[in-house]
């Protein structure tokens, strides 16, 4: 009997729904309109192209050519080039932007004297237009004019020609990666500990937890799951340095700091080959989901709950 | 256990200190860089002390070209935030009202449209504006800016909104309101805080935004940082003008950014399409 009353109930809770959003569901309508033909159009007409010869240099008319790009495509070096690029440009510096955000965030946690224009400083790069970025890590990079090899030779060290060399060059990148959004993790990682109960530490404290038991035992747990937030978006978003390869390297030198969606870009805009390029940040993008697959669905279920409140 | 205490504090105020002079020292240096002349700005060792200069400054601003990239930016980043807001406003406030799936489902539509990286809209809208004439075009960049700024200002009121009390809004209802009164009459003055700060971070991305404007325009409407860029590519790289103008760049962004990073948490995780 109660199992057969349960469809009605859930029949019941969605009728009831209908009717509360029925007169909210045109407010909503025209944003749905906009974004879904500025959006899943151009995703759509993307698919097309990649089964298109579109070219805007050669005289041909388009053909429809189905998956020929794609199979050219694992025959590219350069294509494959740029994927192992692009794996180094994501994670290479995101080791680095969770531990200094993670000990960022302490300090930021902490009262002291001043603590509230440090805060300020460490939020600068949030704002930070990418494009400026880049131009001020080109100026530090670039000899002479940036200080960094002069102050490298006054304690010993002969700095390198950071920008000429395929792997300084990726390593400049990651500097300018690591200063650019380590605060965002920073922030992230802040606004989660302020949220954290104040008695865990305390009742901690009294069992005798020195700072780094704290620390292993309760922080870290509690941050797990901001974590994993954090990561998500940082991989989703660590491609958005495409400005500041482009000013810093444009790619070079010789290709190595070349990444899939700036490989996609030079496919696209400087060889006019637009379904070849349309080919390449399809199945960046496939991949990327793949790897985020399992972690991306976790996090959407949390975001989803939090529209949800 | 005291000392200790005092030990991790002090070490972690060392590790601030350091992470600040971090940050500062290489926007300091390009604020320096901007004051130089070309000979000061390549002379070893690196010269903290110098005669400042404005020269930079007075080419830059006497540069037409700079000027138009200015007023591009400006327009641009505006037209956007205002024709944003017309759509998001209203989506944001049917969204805090309705319930169930459907609503969970939106919101959740709307974030993951924000995670694809830009480049994967950039190739049809080339096409399609090649094809439109809407290539070199204020109205063109504005729409294509609607793609991060109308996800980002309704993701950014959806928790604001939640957090204003209802009874208004129900005690209106029941004396015979209609929702599109509630949203004007009652709730939008007491939103009105959000909104600002939703408009100021829009403006911020419009405004610092650089792929988009760097394939989508041509020679009229160049933004600022494709203007910055082009100063790089066919000026024989005058770094005293790239420094002055990112200086002028980065100022507004920063002071806007001051203003509004209590919201910063809410813009910046639904996530930014910046290339």
């Amino acid at each position: 009997m109660a199992a057969a009353s349960m469809p009605d109930t859930m029949a019941l809770v969605r009728l009831s729904y209908r009717r509360s959003n029925s007169g909210y569901k045109r407010f909503v309508i025209p944003a749905m309109f906009v974004i879904a033909v500025l959006t899943i159009v151009p995703i759509l007409m993307t698919v097309a192209l990649s089964m298109t010869s579109l070219s805007y240099l050669n005289t041909r008319p388009t053909a429809f050519i189905g998956m020929e790009n794609y199979v050219e495509l694992f025959r590219d070096q350069r294509f494959l080039n740029s994927l192992w690029q692009s794996a180094i440009l994501i994670f290479g510096p995101l080791p680095f932007q969770l531990l200094f955000g993670f000990f960022l965030a302490l300090t930021m946690n902490e009262r002291l004297p001043g603590m509230g224009w440090l805060r300020l400083i460490f939020i600068i790069p949030m704002f930070f237009p990418p494009i400026v970025m880049g131009l001020m890590w080109k100026v530090m990079f670039t000899p002479q004019l940036g200080g960094i090899n002069y102050y490298l030779s006054l304690i010993g060290i002969q700095g390198p020609l950071w920008l000429g060399e395929p792997f300084y060059a990726l390593i400049s990148i990651c500097i300018a990666a690591i200063w650019g959004w380590t605060p965002f993790v920073a922030v992230m990682f802040y606004t989660a500990m302020q949220t954290f109960p104040k008695d865990l530490y305390e009742a901690s404290r009294i069992d005798g937890a020195t700072w780094s038991q704290q620390l292993r035992f309760v922080t870290l747990p509690l941050l797990r799951e901001t974590a994993l937030v954090v990561i998500v978006f940082r991989i989703m978003e660590a491609l958005a340095i495409f400005p500041i390869i482009f000013v810093m390297t444009s790619g070079g030198p010789a290709g190595s700091t070349e990444t899939a969606n700036y490989y996609a870009y030079t496919a696209g805009f400087q060889f006019l080959k637009v379904g070849y390029a349309s080919s390449i940040i399809l199945t960046f993008l496939a991949m990327l989901f793949i790897i985020l697959g399992p972690a991306t669905r976790m996090l959407l279920r949390k975001v989803g709950a939090e529209g949800e409140r | 256990m005291k000392t200790r205490s005092t030990k991790v504090t002090l070490g972690l105020y060392t590790f601030g200190i350091v992470w600040g002079f971090v940050i500062v020292a290489p926007v300091f240096w390009l604020a320096l860089l901007s004051l130089k002349t070309p000979l000061d700005a390549f002379a070893v060792p690196p010269k903290l002390f110098f005669e400042p200069t404005l020269d930079a400054y007075f080419a830059v601003f006497g540069d037409s070209k700079f000027l138009a990239a200015i007023a591009n930016s400006f327009i641009i980043s505006v037209g956007s935030v205002v024709l944003s807001l017309l759509i998001a406003i209203p989506a944001a406030y049917g969204l805090r009202n309705m319930r169930g799936p459907l609503r969970y489902n939106s919101m959740l539509a709307i974030l993951l449209i924000r995670m694809v990286p830009g480049m994967v809209y950039l190739l049809p809208f080339f096409v399609l504006y090649k094809y439109l004439n809407l290539l070199d075009t204020h109205i063109g960049l504005i729409i294509v800016h609607l793609i991060f700024n109308v996800p980002l200002i309704i993701w950014m009121l959806a928790p604001i909104w939640a957090s204003i009390p209802k009874d208004l809004s129900e005690a209106s209802r029941i004396d015979g309101a209609t929702p599109l009164q509630i949203l004007l009459l009652v709730d939008l003055p007491l939103v009105k805080g959000g909104i600002l700060a939703s408009s100021i971070l829009a403006f911020i991305f419009s405004w610092n935004e650089f792929l988009f404007a760097l394939i989508l325009t041509r020679r009229t409407v160049v933004t600022l940082p494709v203007a910055i860029v082009n100063f790089l590519a066919y000026e024989g790289t005058e770094w005293g003008k790239i420094s002055a103008a990112s200086m002028f760049i980065i100022v507004p962004a920063m002071v806007f950014g001051f203003l509004v990073r209590r919201y910063m948490i809410a813009g910046l995780s639904s996530g930014a399409i910046k290339g």
